[in-house]
């Protein structure tokens, strides 16, 4: 018993002791608990005081936010509406109702009907008040009809466009979510204006309503600058064609007037033609008369008149050149040319031109160093006529004191030629003009002669030889210098060179030339027959190119002179004729006689058999070297 | 680990043996605090594999038969204590496809010091897979595994009554 109960007590104090441990467990569980607890308590007090203080900041910057977005509104021009699609109820923004001229505190949303009563169809002109409104009740069906097809939900606030995600109505344009119509104005004198409305649908926050946003504008100003832009457009296009169509009278003017012009040259050329003829005659019998035993009054008026005959020869060949120029005809003609004698002679000229005025002409070669040149290839026409031109204005335009003419090599291959005068100078911005055609300066001081062309021709001769011309001003700002620089290639001369002082012509045997003259006009013929009687040939005349045949296949002549233009048998013809008659009579050299000098009408003479030409009016010094080029 | 799965495990070793094996299993597990828990502590997952293999040497039950038992009373005890959370999914399957997603997630926001492991189901023809993945070693694959929790991975979702 006493062991029963010893072992009852045992037991009971075992699970006495058991329950001790388990209570300071469960002590000690709840002790940590607590401390958990308070420590959790903290840090939610802290986190809740965080909380509100979050909360008041974040009140404050979405009122920020908002007086921003009214703001930007108002400043945009921008207002903006809202509506549920299902029941109709929304709101506007300040900016909104301002635009549409809705007062404050007037409930807002989308209409039902179109009837009755509504605040912003009210507002709208009664012509598009129909179309307004089924603009907005399409919209809102389609938004409701577009929440029901969707395949996936949208988040809250993800932008839902009707438009774009409705796979019903993939075809619909994206302006159909644009809308323009016309509000009343605020009063009865005040105009309508125009309002654009752009739509957008989105889901609110608990994905279950469809809500309709609207952003409204006023486009009036928009609408009206581009109405004026398109009316300034139209003007500006008017006025373009205009000026298109007076550009092309221009040009048309223009045209025609360059047409008259080439026409003028060609019918100044042609009549420089045919003065030409005539003038062989005069000048030729003026060349002859001279040695007919005259007194020295007569000698003197002689003078003058050859001089006078000499002038309108120059003339004429300017007009032509000036043509040829013109119509890129002018071409060069180069033959080796003895420098020394080629200045000698074109500077002598004009020396005693100068002296006979009171001048003095005053020539200084090699003033640039290099070495002068003996012999060069050039076009010596050509080359005189620069010098001929240059020359003749510094006489012409320089009342006293001198000229100088200054020649040199400026650097390897090219040499540079200056004619400096003392006379009245050119006022530098009148230089160009010089070069220009018929571009002589008039001044008060000089009566100038001459047609102005000379200038302009010898331009187109110096560019012809790839070089240029200028002018500047003389020494000390007196008078004018005149340059030309050119490049030149040197040769080796004609192993004999006999002088053409002499003017007499032999042939290789030492006796007289026999020359057949063809040609029809009859003080041609008496003016060739003088100057070959003075360079000491027998003459034979006839007056067609049938003549002529007959004369030479009868004959023994060592020249022919053919003229070019004759009655019953032409030049051309008749060249052809004698280069086909039978032996050796055929090879006799032929030269043509024309008063054509542009190239292009030689040219079917010399195809003939030709050999050269002399041009008329004859000038005895190329008739003598014409002739001696024929003979070795 | 949290607090509450010591406590629970406490609850439920006294209600399926008895209170004197469980002070028997503290003390022989000479975990330390003397196996005072709080359900809202946080404890190392050593302590709990300590008293599980205490209890399988005085049971003579293999570890997994425990630790399945445990989880099974456990679940009812889920139902009990968080209603809320549980009573949300209408059967086990979407009941499992919540613990990663949601469960556990709702464990972080209350509890942010947890780490919960992570459980990934998937709906597959002829049942569920589930994807288990934690940093404590309780199974093959975890740093030092505990050999004795270890049983094979089963394809279908069982019930044990």
């Amino acid at each position: 018993m006493t062991t029963q109960i010893a072992d009852e007590l045992q037991e009971m104090e075992a699970e006495l002791a058991l329950l001790r441990r388990r209570h300071a467990r469960s002590e000690s569980a709840r002790a940590q608990a607590e401390a958990l607890l308070e420590i959790k308590s903290r840090v939610l007090a802290q986190a809740n005081e965080e909380l509100k203080s979050n909360r008041e900041l974040l009140r404050i910057e979405l009122g920020q936010r908002t007086r921003q977005l009214l703001e930007a509104q108002r400043v945009a021009g921008f207002g903006t509406m809202i509506w549920d699609a299902e029941t109709f109820k929304g709101e506007l923004s300040p900016h909104c109702r301002q635009l549409l001229g809705i007062p404050e505190g007037v409930e807002i949303g989308g209409a039902r009907t179109i009837d009755g009563p509504h605040p912003i169809l009210d507002r709208v002109v009664p012509e598009e008040r129909q179309r307004v409104f089924d603009w907005s009740i399409n919209f809102t069906r389609r938004a409701l009809d577009m929440k029901r097809h969707l395949p996936v939900q949208p988040q809250a606030g993800e932008a839902t466009c009707a438009i774009e995600r409705c796979g019903t109505c993939g075809q619909i344009a994206d302006c159909d979510r644009m809308l323009e119509f016309r509000v009343k104005g605020d009063s009865d004198d005040q105009p309508n204006r125009m309002i654009r409305a752009l739509a957008e649908t989105s889901l609110d926050e608990n994905l279950d309503r469809v809500l309709v946003f609207i952003t409204v504008q006023d486009i009036t100003r928009e609408i009206e600058a581009a109405n004026e832009a398109d009316a300034l457009r139209h003007r500006d296009q008017r006025r373009m064609r205009e000026l298109e169509e007076l550009a092309q009278e221009l040009r048309t003017a223009r045209e025609a007037a360059d047409r008259a012009n080439a026409a003028k040259t060609r019918f100044l050329a042609m009549m420089s033609h045919d003065i030409r003829t005539p003038m062989n005659g005069v000048i030729g019998m003026l060349a002859l008369f001279e040695d007919t035993g005259l007194s020295d009054n007569q000698k003197e008026v002689l003078r003058h008149m050859r001089a006078s005959g000499d002038q309108l020869r120059v003339l004429l060949d300017d007009i032509i050149d000036l043509e040829q120029a013109e119509s890129g005809k002018l071409t060069l003609a180069t033959f080796p040319l003895e420098v020394e004698k080629f200045l000698e002679t074109s500077i002598g000229f004009w020396a005693r031109a100068a002296r006979d005025k009171g001048l003095t002409l005053e020539l200084h070669r090699g003033v640039y160093g290099l070495p002068q040149p003996k012999w060069i290839l050039a076009d010596r026409y050509r080359l005189r006529q620069i010098v001929d031109n240059l020359l003749s204005n510094a006489v012409k335009y320089t009342r006293r004191g001198e000229i100088q003419v200054r020649v040199g090599v400026i650097r390897e291959g090219w040499f540079r030629c200056e004619v400096i005068d003392s006379g009245i100078g050119i006022p530098p911005g009148r230089r160009a003009e010089l070069f220009a055609d018929f571009g002589q300066l008039h001044t008060a001081d000089v009566e100038a002669g001459g047609s102005g062309l000379g200038l302009a021709i010898c331009r187109r001769i110096v560019e012809l030889m790839d070089g240029q011309i200028g002018v500047e001003a003389g020494p000390g700002g007196i008078g004018s210098c005149f340059w030309v620089e050119m490049p030149f290639v040197e040769v080796d001369g004609p192993a004999r060179h006999e002088s053409a002082d002499k003017k007499v012509l032999r042939r290789p045997d030492g006796g007289r030339p026999r020359v057949l003259v063809a040609e029809d006009v009859e003080t041609n013929r008496i003016v060739a027959r003088g100057m070959l009687s003075k360079l000491g040939c027998d003459v034979e005349l006839v007056a067609d190119g049938a003549e002529a045949v007959a004369a030479v296949g009868a004959g023994s002549f060592d020249v022919v002179l053919m003229d070019m233009s004759m009655p019953v048998l032409d030049g051309v013809e008749a060249t052809r004729q004698i280069r086909s008659l039978q032996g050796p009579v055929n090879a006799i050299p032929i030269i043509a006689l024309t008063a054509y000098s542009r190239q292009e009408e030689l040219a079917p003479i010399l195809t003939a058999g030709a050999m050269g030409c002399v041009k008329k009016p004859i000038v005895l010094d190329e008739l003598y070297c014409a002739i001696k080029a024929l003979f070795p | 680990m949290k607090g509450l799965v010591f406590s629970e495990m406490i609850a439920w070793a006294e209600s399926a043996y008895s209170p004197a094996l469980v002070d028997r299993m503290i003390v022989q597990s000479k975990v330390p605090n003397d196996g005072a828990y709080t359900s809202v502590g946080n404890y190392p997952h050593g302590e709990a594999l300590a008293m599980f293999g205490t209890l399988s040497e005085l049971t003579g039950t293999p570890v997994g038969d425990l630790a399945r038992a445990y989880g099974f009373w456990l679940a009812g005890r889920f139902t009990q204590l968080y209603p809320e959370m549980v009573n949300v999914y209408s059967d086990a399957e979407s009941l499992l496809g919540g613990v990663g997603s949601h469960i556990h997630e709702e464990v972080t926001k209350l509890y942010p010091e947890a780490r919960p492991p992570q459980v990934q189901a998937t709906k597959i023809p002829d049942g569920m897979q589930l994807e288990y993945a934690s940093h404590r070693p309780f199974c093959a694959g975890g740093a030092r595994p505990d050999r004795r929790f270890c049983r094979p991975v089963r394809r279908k979702p069982q019930c044990y009554p």
